[in-house]
């Protein structure tokens, strides 16, 4: 366990070797949580992932692990070019269309 | 007893112990080397010394059809430690148990054996290990765990880079003395072993090329994994080895347009570029995305629609103190979540001729062999003792660079 800035969030590097973040200039160590700024490097990194807080009590990890699996996917996503937030407004704008043309394909009742 | 035929066609018997992995050591030869200059006079039709020593002993891989009209087999590993592995019919080579024990064939076993895989590791000019070792500048040898780097201090006043020339006047003493000091530095060798241990069934049931074999395939995974290993302790610096990461330039301080994780061929030749006069980038290392994205880089000459019709006035420049920027071998590694070292997004770059140092601890190979003769062990351990180095230290990190797309 590491602590390389008070403000900042837990992060674990899962590869094998140390990777230098030359932004914050420490390295995170394989295996090793540790609380760092989340910086340009670590955001580009796909094996240094949100980790859970080590010093919570037991039966606080499990929300914190759904919140840092969460926030893993949100980062897969944004690294990957998925804008979440811009496919969940289409994604809506396209079921409001579908029931628009249902609506229209319905032949009316006389 | 282990022998060997000269050009006259005289058998000379020779009495084989664990003491010749000494004095080939001492020679600075491998062990099939020293028996070979040992015992020059053996017909070279029948094979060199060691060849014809171990034949004597039955450590050969005999081959199939008319290369082996007796039918005979490969003498198995059980044979071999056990000493019945000869081709003397009637007796076995236990009889020559010397100092302190073992037997010829025992003795020879661990340098037949070394030797048989380098033989059947065919040179393959693309795998990493052969790459890395194309970026070591030095190989040294030590006989023991300890050694002294020598660095030389190149940025001290008066030093290789701060010393300048001046004119003199007549008779006038000389006002610029370059200074060459240097700075030792403790290094300690860590010895890394691998046992090889064999169930009596196994040890029946296998000969020399089978157990060599499955041992080619391990040593060709563990120094696979060894380069990745150097890699990460050269450029992410290491705190076994107290040494620190090589610091890093952005893409988008080269070139303000290199953004959003693109890079463009002005960053590109600018890093390239950098301390032109002191290296000469040679290799680049990365994993294959950030290959593609200097493969792909934005600005790339490339050739443009040219209208014949037109008459054109084209005056060129050329660049010609351009050494910098070609030839540069790119050695591609796996991606991070894939086990490799190198961070996506970033390229670690050297110049071969002058950035790594490599020191092998010899002691560490002879002791493992030594004890397994002696002892008549049934585990038969490779020890091995190798780092690498930065060849200036930490004074001058010249000649080593990271680029970060950003």
């Amino acid at each position: 366990m590491k602590i390389m800035d008070n403000n900042g969030v837990w992060l674990i590097n899962t590869s094998q070797y140390r990777m230098f973040d030359h932004e914050q200039n420490f390295a995170f160590e394989p295996g090793e949580p540790t609380k760092a700024l989340v910086s340009a490097f670590v955001k580009q990194q796909v094996v240094i992932k949100y980790a859970i807080d080590p010093t919570l009590a037991e039966d606080e990890q499990a929300d914190a692990q759904a919140k840092a699996d969460a926030l893993n996917a949100a980062a897969d996503d944004e690294r990957n070019g998925v804008n979440t937030a811009a496919d969940a407004v289409m994604a809506e704008d396209n079921a409001a269309l579908v029931e628009e043309a249902k609506a229209i394909a319905k032949p009316k009742k006389k | 007893m282990a022998f060997f035929i000269d050009e006259a066609g005289t058998k000379h018997e020779v009495q084989l112990d664990a003491s010749m992995y000494k004095l080939a050591k001492d020679a600075n030869q491998t062990v099939p080397q020293y028996l070979n200059k040992t015992y020059a006079s053996a017909d070279k039709k029948l094979g060199g010394a060691f060849q014809q020593l171990c034949a004597s002993e039955g450590l050969i891989a005999v081959k199939n059809g008319v290369d082996n009209p007796f039918g005979l087999r490969s003498a198995s590993v059980a044979d071999i430690l056990d000493g019945k592995s000869g081709f003397s019919a009637a007796t076995s080579n236990v009889e020559q148990r010397g100092t302190p024990f073992g037997t010829a064939s025992r003795t020879l076993f661990p340098a037949a054996l070394i030797q048989y895989i380098e033989a059947q590791v065919s040179v393959d000019r693309v795998t990493d290990t052969v790459m890395f070792n194309d970026m070591v500048a030095q190989q040294l040898s030590v006989a023991s765990d300890v050694f002294e780097q020598p660095i030389v201090n190149y940025n001290n006043t008066n030093g290789a880079q701060q010393a300048k020339h001046q004119r003199i006047a007549q008779l006038a003493p000389v006002p610029t003395v370059l200074a060459i000091t240097t700075t030792d530095k403790f290094r300690r060798l860590p010895v890394y072993g691998m046992g090889i241990e064999m169930s009596a069934q196994a040890m029946k049931a296998s000969t020399i090329d089978t157990l060599a074999f499955t041992i080619k395939r391990y040593l060709e995974v563990e120094k696979d994994q060894r380069v990745y290993n150097f890699l990460a302790s050269l450029f992410s610096g290491d705190n076994d080895m107290v040494i620190g990461a090589i610091s890093a330039v952005t893409s988008t301080s080269l070139d303000a347009a290199a953004t959003g994780g693109v890079l463009t061929h002005k960053a590109w030749v600018k890093f390239l570029a950098r301390n032109r006069k002191r290296r000469r980038i040679t290799h680049c290392i990365c994993d294959i995305d950030t290959y593609l994205k200097v493969e792909g880089r934005t600005g790339r000459p490339g050739l443009s629609a040219y209208d014949p019709r037109l008459s054109i006035i084209d005056p060129q420049g050329k660049a010609s103190n351009v050494s910098f920027g070609s030839d540069v071998k790119f050695f591609l590694v796996d991606d991070a979540a894939s086990g490799g070292p190198v961070p996506a997004g970033q390229v670690w770059a050297l110049d071969a001729s002058q950035a790594i140092s490599q020191v092998t601890n010899t002691e560490a190979e002879y002791t493992a062999v030594e004890q397994f003769i002696s002892r008549r062990s049934e585990l038969m351990v490779l020890n091995w003792s190798s780092e690498v180095f930065r060849f200036f230290g930490d004074a001058d990190l010249t000649p080593f660079d990271v680029l970060t797309i950003a």
